[in-house]
């Protein structure tokens, strides 16, 4: 569906804005998230940045709340799925600048010189994995590309499944509180990022009700 | 070439063709007024002769009409056929500005059900109806006093006709001569089916007009809005100014932003100058219609509409205490509206029915 707004350069409306600002978004949570996790639950240099660019991100969803509101508005019969569907997306990028954040205040709060290294390299494997699913996504939207979009949703099915696996690990382990639990939410927020990213695909691989939900 | 923009040239020549049947109408409806004799039009030049029966008249004719162009092409159409004088037009070209603000307070009962969102969609709405009730508080009692309006537009239509701009009116009148010949040559030189023929060709015309014009421009002006109307206030008015001219209906423009202040979206003082702009670019119509009739009675109509206008801008915006007061006006309706919301019903019906008929109907 973006493809063909994007494509239409002669006939350049608010949606079209819209979706490129959803690009733009995707693109700043996606350096957010690679600035949060490079390396995960030590102290980043980054928080200044990573700040600005979660500001950035929850001004770009205002903006393009109102210009889709502003187009429904004007047009009321063009484009309405689509313009439902941005909605839907900019609102779960916002979610994973949250996220992207959290991981990065986690940092500052957790003791890091623990003795939890498994759980440290299980959640390194955890990054590792969400990471290329950015691109992936960024690449489905551009390219209305469902099988692209899919492959995004199957994977996050696999990240849920090692995220479960590692935070009942850490749940039935033996480490203190003080070192466990901050891996036990950097799982968690890991999982919620690939979630998010999940439903950002599924807008493209989903009829418009499913949006969100699992692969159709 | 691509389906839009084959669609988009059919609509432009289908536009063309349109404005040409209105125009057409216009100079029907003089020719009719002609047809009449002078004994109606002494009648109905002593009827408008009370400046407050035109007032009313044109408050009535265009909120039972939903279009100011309708009745001021109609005062142009009846000046150019010697049934109205100039200064019995003035004031029923303001009444037609107070009445084409009816159409956005209408726009704004579809919020009545949810009480904020109704409130800021009514003052949003009722501060284009405040600014004009104002502006003709101020205006009509100095044009029944001074003439002001009436000698400027005079100036102005002579001066215009010395730059030659009656010359440019000649082709317009050309090209629509022919065919109104011929229209009231088939209507045998009835005057009253020829009346009925132009108001009824000059209501169907304009309502596609309007339609056409919206369909090719507001489906390709939301990015400007979006950039415009956030901006700075002589940015907004000037897009009010360029978007009711093309769309040739302020009513239809300061509607379409009814929505986005009931949303929230849009601050009353961010409407405001917009609303102000689509004040003068709706002057436009009655510039058409007059230029069609070739007469220059008719244009100084035109310029009365256009400096009306512009002088209710100068005097209300430029003063911030000044200005704050249609915005006050209106958003004290839509406190009261909070208490019980008969009082917009009871607004709508009163300002723009009730009393205009009423007192027309005593005034006559």
């Amino acid at each position: 569906m973006f493809k063909e707004i994007i494509g239409s350069q002669k006939r350049k409306t608010l949606l079209y804005d819209a979706i490129l600002e959803v690009l733009e978004m995707l693109e700043r949570a996606a350096r957010m998230y690679e600035l949060t996790c490079t390396d995960l639950l030590k102290p980043q240099p980054d928080a200044v940045n990573i700040d600005r660019e979660d500001r950035d991100i929850n001004a770009s969803e205002r903006i393009v709340r109102r210009m889709v509101f502003e187009h429904l508005v004007l047009n009321p019969k063009q484009d309405l799925p689509t313009s439902l569907s941005i909605l839907s997306i900019v609102h779960d990028i916002e979610r994973i600048g949250d996220y992207a954040k959290s991981l990065m205040e986690l940092s500052h709060w957790s003791n890091a010189d623990g003795n939890s290294a498994t759980y440290m390299d299980e959640c390194q494997r955890l990054h590792r994995a969400i990471a290329p699913l950015f691109a992936q996504v960024l690449e489905a939207l551009r390219e209305s590309d469902i099988n692209r979009a899919r492959q995004v949703m199957r994977q996050h099915e696999k990240i849920k499944q090692q995220s479960d696996a590692l935070l009942e690990r850490i749940i039935q382990g033996d480490s203190p509180n003080n070192e466990a639990v901050p891996y036990a939410l950097a799982a968690r927020y890991l999982r919620r990022i690939s979630a998010h990213l999940s439903n950002v695909a599924s807008s493209i691989a989903n009829p418009f009700d499913r949006v969100s939900g699992k692969e159709s | 070439m691509k389906r839009e923009t084959i669609q988009l040239w059919a609509q432009l020549i289908g536009l063309v063709l349109i404005l040409y049947i209105f125009l057409v109408s216009i100079g029907l409806l003089g020719d009719s007024f002609k047809l009449f004799g002078k004994d109606l039009a002494h009648q109905l030049i002593e009827m408008t002769s009370n400046p407050l029966v035109g007032l009313f008249a044109g408050i009535l004719a265009t909120t039972l009409a939903q279009s100011s162009s309708t009745t001021t092409s109609i005062a142009v159409g009846m000046v150019a056929g010697g049934a109205l004088t100039i200064e019995g037009a003035i004031p029923v070209i303001m009444g037609a500005n107070i009445g084409t603000s009816v159409t956005n307070t209408l726009v704004s009962m579809g919020h009545i059900t949810r009480k904020e969102e109704f409130k800021r969609a009514l003052a949003g709405a009722t501060v284009h109806d405040f600014f004009n009730l104002i502006a003709v508080a101020i205006l009509l009692p100095l044009e029944i006093a001074f003439g002001y309006l009436q000698h400027l537009s005079e100036k102005a239509a002579v001066i215009f006709q010395g730059v030659g701009g009656m010359k440019f009116a000649n082709p317009l009148k050309a090209i629509t001569k022919p065919v109104v010949s011929w229209l009231v040559e088939l209507f045998g030189s009835n005057p009253i089916i020829c009346l009925i023929a132009a108001l009824v060709i000059m209501y169907i015309a304009l309502k596609f007009l309007v339609d056409l014009a919206r369909g090719v421009v507001i489906k390709r002006s939301e990015r400007y809005l979006h950039r415009y109307l956030f901006g700075a206030a002589p940015v907004a008015m000037l897009f009010g100014i360029i978007l009711t001219i093309m769309v040739q209906s302020s009513s239809i423009t300061t509607s379409m932003i009814v929505p986005l202040i009931g949303a929230g979206i849009l601050t009353l003082e961010q409407v405001f100058p917009f609303t102000l702009g689509a004040n003068i670019g709706t002057t436009v119509t009655a510039m058409l219609a007059a230029l069609a009739t070739g007469n220059i009675a008719a244009v100084t109509v035109a310029f009365a509409h256009f400096f009306f206008n512009v002088s209710g801008i100068v005097l209300v915006y430029p003063i911030k205490a000044i200005r704050q007061i249609p915005l006050k006006m209106a958003r004290a309706l839509a406190e009261m509206t909070s208490r019980s919301r008969l009082y917009a019903v009871a607004y709508v019906v009163l300002v723009f029915y009730a009393v205009p008929l009423l007192l027309v109907l005593v005034w006559r």
